[in-house]
């Protein structure tokens, strides 16, 4: 697949081609949003105090000071898996779209 | 096939990564000063009073053992055991507070794209073109 073709500008190919050429960006904007998903749940632990809202981070924070230390494993584990799940979704769907992913991960570990 | 394999690879990787980090948890709150213990009783608990607290959380018990129950229990079952200090349990405390911490994740995967794309695409140069 490639957008090679000369269009008009505006034409209806050249259209067209606007909706095709999401599939080449498909891949670094799975990464980037998997990557960005996680910022947004380690940082929590800032962004929930500062905002006072009641989430994971806050419930941490409190836990730490607390020495509620049952709390902070199972709240720390909980973020660990939800980093690990979002990474690995990323990753899934970026080899989904890509089938080079795999085969190039395949390649480097034979 | 090489997909699946890719895959399951990605995956096993991921849960091996989830066992080290609590591996590190376990570590790290083992040797961080102040007892767990004093934390529930106060620092002028008796002798007896500590060690059956001790018993109760099952902090007698060697290092390997806990963990392994931590995650049995806690990954398998969803059960992360009460709250020392309220009493409630750990899970439906994690599961009230996590909808506000997900909100924001959720937002940003749904909107962050959204203005760039509109913007971008009519940039694009797809027959390389300078200019």
């Amino acid at each position: 697949m490639g957008c090679l073709a000369a269009t008009r500008p505006g034409s209806l190919a050249d259209r067209a081609l606007g909706l095709v050429s999401i599939a080449f960006v498909a891949v670094p904007l799975v990464a980037i949003l998997g990557l960005g998903l996680d910022d947004m749940i380690s940082g929590a632990i800032f962004a929930e105090i500062i905002f006072a809202r009641p989430g994971i981070g806050s419930l941490l924070s409190h836990a730490v000071s607390a020495r509620n230390f049952p709390v902070v494993q199972a709240g720390s584990l909980l973020v660990v898996v939800f980093y690990i799940a979002a990474n690995a979704a990323a990753d899934l769907l970026a080899a989904l779209l890509d089938p080079r992913i795999a085969a190039a991960a395949r390649g480097a570990k034979s | 096939m090489s997909r699946l394999g890719y895959f399951s690879r990605k995956l096993s990787l991921a849960a091996l990564t989830i066992v080290g980090a609590v591996a590190c948890l376990f570590l790290l709150l083992e040797f961080v000063p102040g007892k767990l213990t004093d934390a529930v009783l106060g620092t002028n608990a008796t002798p007896e009073l500590r060690a059956a607290s001790a018993e109760k959380m099952r902090l007698d018990q060697p290092l390997y053992v806990r963990m392994v129950r931590f995650l049995a229990r806690g990954a398998v079952q969803g059960d992360f055991g009460d709250d020392i200090i309220s009493g409630q349990p750990i899970m439906g405390m994690l599961m009230q507070a996590f909808p506000f911490t997900l909100a924001p994740g959720v937002q940003f995967v749904v909107d962050g794209p959204d203005p760039g794309y509109p913007l971008g695409l009519p940039c694009r140069n797809p027959a390389g073109v300078p200019g």
